[in-house]
C-alpha cells in the first residue's frame, strides 16, 4: 500500500511516498534561511513559505516516485501539534488532493509519526521499545508497546532539548538553527571546561527541566568570555546528555525494555548518538536511531504513521481540523 | 472590455467574513454557501464546495475555473482558498482566476469609491476608484484615511471606520461581486495563484 505523506507542522516544508516500509520518495524544503535574520522561527512567515512550496514539493515527489495519483492509496498528513498558521496549509491540500484523486485522508499526530520513523528505519525493532523523542519543541521518554500502543513516561517541565540548544547557541553567536554547529562544535571543545548542572527534579520525577541549565550555560557565556566557543558548546552539550540519560537510566531499570529508541531532531546529533551508542552497550539493549533524514521532520515519517494509522481502521475526513497542541496519546 | 467565458466556476470568498463558496456559469450563480464565522471557519470550505457540488449534480472534474480571492484580508482566510485551489489546479490542469479583495469590495458601486479594509493595529489597506481610473492598492496609516473623506465620495468596507462626510456601505466581497469582477478577468495557472497585498514584517513590532 503506498501513502503519500505532507508536513508542515514547523518549518520545513515535507513530502514523502511510502510503499509499506520503502521509502519510494523524500523531499524536503527547509525554511531556515528564511527564518535566520529574525533568530528563530516567525510563524507567519513559515506559513507563506509553505503555501509557496507545498505543489512543487508534491510535484518533485510523485516524479521520484515516478507515480501518478492511481499509484497512491492513501493521502496523510499532519495535523498536529505545530503551529495552526503552518498545519492550516498542509492539511487544507491534503484534503483537495483525498477530494480530487478519491482517496482516503488520514490526519497523523507528528509525535507519533516520530516515533513510526524508529519502525520505518527498523521494521524489527523489538518491542516493548523504551526511547527518546527530542526535538525543538518536544522532549519526551516513551513506552512503545508490542501492541502498537504508546504510553508516556516522562516529559519537559518547561523548555525543550532542542529549544534550549537553539537558545544557548543563539547567545553564543551561532545563527538558527543553532542545533547543528553546536553539536559540530561540542564534538571537538573541551567539556571538563565548565561544569554545568545535572537537574534533578524534587520529587524524584522522571520529568525533565532544561530552563535553569539554559539559564547556566548563558551565564558561563558571560563569565568566560575568553573560552573558545567549542569548550562552551561540549560543556553544554555534556550536560544536556546527562539529563537525558540520568532519566533514561532509571526509566531503563523501571521499565525494562528489549530495546531503545531515539527519534526526533535532536537524535541527529553525533554527540547525542554517541552516547547512545555508550547507553546500549553498558545496558545490554539493541539501539534504533533512524538516519538523520528521517530524523529531522520529514514526510516519510507521516506516510508510514498513516499507513499505519490505516491499517488500523482509523481514517478522517474533509472536516480536519489542525491541533496546535496534541498530545501524544492523541491518535 | 470583451467578457472572458470561464465555463463551470468554483469560487472561494475567504480573504474576508463571512466566507463564501459558489458555483457559477455563464454570469450566473448556479448555488451559494455562506459560511457564518466561527473559530475554525476555513475547515469547513472544502466540505462545502463538495457539498455544492453534490447539489448541482457534479464531481470537482467538471470544474473549468477555480477562483479564490489573493488578498488583502485575513492572511489566514487567503490561505485556506488558495490552498485547496492551487492543488486542485495542479492536478487537473484547470486554470485559475485570483482577484484582489479591494476591486471586488468596489464592484457595482458608483465611482467615486475607496474600497478600504483594516490590516490591523492603525493600518488600512486602500484602493481608490475614480471614474474609469484605480489607484493601486495601498497600506496606509489611519490619519492619511481622512484625505479621501469627500462627500461625493463612497467608502465601501467590511471593518469598523467612521467616516464623517463619506457615505460608508458595510459589506464583505459576495459571490455576485466576484462573479461581476471575473469577467474581464484573465485565467492563469496554479503557479500564479499566489496571496498579494502581504504585509512586510516589522522587527519594531
Amino acid at each position: 500500500m503506498i501513502s503519500l505523506g505532507i508536513e508542515t507542522s514547523c518549518d520545513d516544508t515535507a513530502v514523502g511516498i511510502v510503499d509499506g516500509v520503502d521509502i519510494i520518495a523524500q523531499v524536503k524544503s527547509s525554511q531556515d534561511r528564511v527564518h535566520a535574520e529574525w533568530g528563530g522561527i516567525v510563524p507567519e512567515l513559515a506559513s507563506r513559505a509553505h503555501l509557496e512550496n507545498i505543489i512543487p514539493i508534491i510535484d518533485v515527489a510523485m516524479k521520484d516516485a515516478g507515480l501518478t495519483k492511481d499509484g497512491i492509496d492513501i493521502i496523510s498528513c499532519t495535523y498536529g501539534p505545530g503551529l495552526v498558521g503552518s498545519l492550516l496549509v498542509g492539511i487544507e491540500t491534503a484534503k483537495a488532493l483525498s477530494y480530487i484523486w478519491n482517496k482516503p485522508l488520514v490526519g497523523v499526530n507528528h509525535l507519533r509519526g516520530h516515533v513510526a520513523s524508529a519502525m520505518l528505519a527498523n521494521p524489527e525493532m523489538e518491542l516493548p521499545s523504551l526511547g527518546l523523542l527530542i526535538s525543538g519543541g518536544h522532549t519526551e521518554i516513551i513506552m512503545f508497546n508490542p501492541d502498537f500502543t504508546l504510553k508516556l513516561v516522562s516529559t519537559t517541565r518547561d523548555d525543550a532539548v532542542g529549544e534550549s540548544l537553539d537558545k544557548f547557541g543563539r547567545v553564543l553567536g551561532l545563527s538558527h538553527p543553532a542545533g547543528p554547529e553546536l553539536d559540530r562544535m561540542s564534538l571537538i571543545g573541551d567539556s571538563s571546561k565548565v561544569e554545568l548542572p545535572t537537574v534533578k527534579l524534587k520529587d524524584d520525577s522522571l520529568d525533565f527541566s532544561f530552563s535553569g541549565l539554559k539559564t547556566a550555560g548563558i551565564r558561563a557565556i558571560q563569565r568566560y568570555p575568553e573560552l573558545p566557543k567549542s569548550d562552551l558548546s561540549a560543556s553544554f552539550m555534556k550536560a544536556i546528555g546527562n539529563q537525558l540519560f540520568d532519566r533514561l537510566m532509571t526509566a531503563t531499570v523501571r521499565y525494562k525494555p528489549e530495546s531503545i529508541f531515539s527519534v526526533g531532531g535532536v537524535s541527529a546529533s553525533r554527540y547525542i548518538r554517541s552516547r547512545l551508542k555508550s547507553f546500549c552497550e553498558t545496558m545490554n539493549l539493541p539501539l534504533h536511531v533512524p538516519p538523520t533524514e528521517l530524523c529531522t521532520d520529514n514526510g516519510a515519517m507521516i506516510a508510514y504513521c498513516g499507513l499505519l494509522y490505516y491499517r488500523f481502521g482509523i481514517k478522517s475526513g474533509l472536516g480536519l481540523q489542525p491541533v496546535s497542541r496534541l498530545p501524544l496519546d492523541s491518535v | 472590455m470583451a467578457e472572458i467565458s470561464h465555463g463551470l466556476v468554483l469560487g472561494i470568498i475567504s480573504a474576508t467574513h463571512p466566507q463564501y463558496v459558489f458555483l457559477a456559469e455563464n454570469n450566473s450563480i448556479l448555488i451559494e454557501k455562506k459560511l457564518v464565522r466561527t473559530r475554525m471557519t476555513g475547515n469547513r470550505i472544502i466540505p462545502s464546495v463538495r457539498s455544492c457540488l453534490d447539489e448541482i449534480g457534479c464531481g470537482i472534474q467538471s470544474v473549468d475555473t477555480f477562483l479564490a480571492l489573493s488578498g488583502p484580508g485575513s492572511m489566514t482566510g487567503i490561505r485556506v482558498g488558495l490552498a485547496p485551489v492551487r492543488a486542485w489546479a495542479y492536478t487537473s490542469g484547470k486554470s485559475v482566476v485570483t482577484l484582489d479583495t479591494l476591486s471586488v469590495l468596489a464592484e457595482g458601486f458608483e465611482r467615486p469609491t475607496l474600497a478600504l479594509m483594516s490590516a490591523g493595529q492603525v493600518n488600512w489597506w486602500i484602493q481608490a476608484f475614480s471614474g474609469s481610473i484605480s489607484d493601486t492598492p495601498r497600506l496606509v496609516d489611519r490619519s492619511k484615511l481622512y484625505d479621501y473623506d469627500k462627500i461625493d465620495w463612497n467608502w465601501v468596507t467590511p471593518s469598523r471606520i467612521e467616516p464623517k462626510h463619506a457615505k460608508k456601505i458595510t459589506q464583505s466581497p459576495t459571490p455576485t461581486q466576484v462573479l461581476s469582477s471575473m469577467n474581464s478577468a484573465p485565467a492563469t495557472n496554479w503557479v500564479k495563484a499566489r496571496p498579494r497585498y502581504l504585509f512586510e514584517l516589522s522587527k519594531n513590532g
